[in-house]
């Protein structure tokens, strides 16, 4: 009995390469591309920021115009299909502790430390038309972030898993091997080289509910569903600097989506008791989690799919200092995503700018 | 993040693209290395004829864009088919055309077609694929066709790796509800 993975994998798994006609054409259409840029190219490169900043301040306007008009499209269909009233109850309560919490936001010289750990499913593929296996391994990831954008990712990866014998045995036939090598790894980073949530200005955010589920949409993408909105909750809670009006706000536009329903006390994948807040797709069921006492958000889980998925946080906090100076400054800041690494005995770093040696 | 190693000594498409700054014509080696990888993953969703024009597409627009390419990311196939994921954009109608056809196709049960049963099972997967939202059959495809991890789709289509799994577990859950439909009937 294969899988619906499976299936889908071996859909127009057939198909040949490319014709040699294809080939050479795009490889002339790249060729007349390289031909026209411009020469030297550390100039243009320097030029991107301002560009981007223009861009986005034009992007912030449209995006402003717009949000008048969704917000009704929301409000209309919220009121009378949004989530039972125990769940609206629920996370009302939490945005009302979230609002009077501590703030997550770390000043200058402070870094956001979040500590949590994942499990996810890998799958690898020997080549067209071959089996595939599928693989788990859990991660302890520890990412600190500092104001100014510049931190620390420090991933520890345990050993990998097998979902069945025969997932073992076609990983274990696969030369080089799919298992991912147990052990821990560091990557610092400057500022502007490492975006890790759907923004990178979380206090440009509205602190109304409505208005906020709007930008949602438009920063993270995807299709303009309700399942949608709930996923949009979660990538702006978690390992975000996101402030307390900011934290309560998100609990209640979780309040609007219609279909969203509360849990009650669940366990994480720790065993910890937390509040669960739910929304069902088809066939699967997506979960959050959230400490009662504190409102943060403890873990998430999706319960239906094969797998089993998950993440759990262990701590959200502000702190003084990385945990390990890096072994090189962190500067300059990358500009438009664009960096370079250097490779240390103690980890890896990315800078905007070569180090000067 | 783990940073992938060179594979037997061989320069990384991240040193050919931080090269290819100054010296352009180094980005012709990413050319040569993935243009038969991009090309497979179009044609599978938009058909031979479409995927020639989109696969060189892609390779110019990757070309302009490779100031922005994140130099600790050894492999640039993530980031090529993410692109050719975003050019696929405007193609989502002749895509749905494609999956309709070969339900279509299947449907017509032609008697000179000797090998019945493969066509079929294509038939039921194309059907379910073509119910499912762009957003989540772009990721499943980047899993299924492209073979990239979760980290790698979050980074090539730029959307949180809390998305990624999401999506994918709907749309896993999507094509099994409709596959298993479909035996029912």
């Amino acid at each position: 009995m294969i899988d619906e993975l499976e299936r889908v994998r071996r859909f127009r798994s057939e198909e040949p390469p490319p014709s040699e006609a294809a080939r050479l054409e795009a490889s002339a259409a790249l060729a007349r591309a390289i031909h026209a840029s411009p020469r030297p190219q550390r100039q243009r490169q320097r030029q991107r920021q301002p560009r981007r900043r223009r861009l986005m301040r034009t992007a912030l306007v449209v995006a402003s115009i717009a949000i008048g008009l969704l917000v009704v499209e929301l409000a209309g269909s919220g009121s009378d299909t949004g989530p039972p009233t125990a769940a609206a109850a629920a996370l009302e309560q939490l945005a009302r502790i979230a609002a009077n919490g501590p703030s997550l936001v770390p000043g200058p010289g402070e870094y956001l430390y979040v500590d949590s750990i994942n499990d996810y499913p890998a799958i690898a593929v020997a080549g067209a038309g071959k089996p595939s296996c599928t693989t788990y391994a859990t991660d302890h990831r520890q990412l600190w972030i500092g104001a100014n954008g510049s931190g620390l990712l420090r991933d520890t990866t345990g050993p990998t898993r097998f979902t069945s014998p025969r997932d073992r045995a076609v990983c274990s036939a696969m030369k080089p091997s799919p298992s991912t090598g147990s052990g821990t790894s560091n990557l610092w980073f400057a500022a502007r080289c490492f975006q890790l949530g759907p923004t990178d200005d979380m206090q440009a955010l509205s602190t109304d509910p409505r208005t906020l589920l709007v930008q949602m949409r438009r920063l993270d993408g995807g299709p303009r569903t309700p399942a949608e909105d709930f996923v949009h909750i979660g990538d702006f809670m978690r390992e975000t600097d996101a402030s307390p009006a900011l934290r309560a706000a998100l609990y209640r536009a979780a309040a609007l989506i219609p279909g969203v329903h509360l849990l009650g006390r669940v366990r994480d994948h720790l065993g910890r008791t937390g509040l669960g807040v739910a929304y069902d797709a088809p066939g699967v069921r997506h979960e959050l989690i959230f400490n009662p006492r504190t409102s943060e958000l403890m873990g998430e889980q999706d319960s239906g799919s094969s797998g089993a998925d998950f993440a759990v946080y262990l701590h959200t906090r502000v702190v003084g200092r990385l945990p390990q100076s890096p072994p090189i400054p962190l500067s300059p800041p990358c500009v438009a995503g664009s960096g370079y690494l250097t490779h240390t005995p103690k980890g890896d770093v990315q800078t905007g700018r070569a180090p000067q040696p | 993040m783990p940073v992938r190693g060179d594979i037997a000594g061989r320069r990384s498409d991240a040193e050919y693209i931080v090269s290819s700054l100054t010296m352009p014509d180094a980005f012709r080696s990413v050319f040569d290395r993935h243009f038969d990888a991009v090309h497979r993953y179009l044609a599978r969703r938009v058909g031979r004829a479409r995927a020639d024009d989109l696969a060189s597409q892609t390779f110019v627009v990757a070309f302009e864009r490779r100031a922005s390419f994140r130099p600790d990311v050894a492999d640039a196939r993530p980031w090529l088919l993410g692109i050719a994921t975003h050019l696929l954009m405007n193609d989502r109608r002749s895509e749905k055309r494609s999956l309709e056809t070969v339900m279509r196709v299947a449907t017509r049960r032609e008697p000179s077609y000797t090998d019945q049963e493969p066509r079929e099972l294509d038939a039921e997967v194309a059907m379910a694929l073509a119910g499912l939202d762009s957003d989540m059959r772009d990721v499943l495809l980047l899993v299924a066709w492209g073979e990239l991890s979760y980290e790698e789709i979050a980074g090539a289509l730029g959307i949180p790796v809390g998305t990624v799994r999401s999506r994918l577990s709907r749309a896993r859950a999507h094509i099994r509800a409709q596959l298993q439909s479909q035996e029912v009937r």
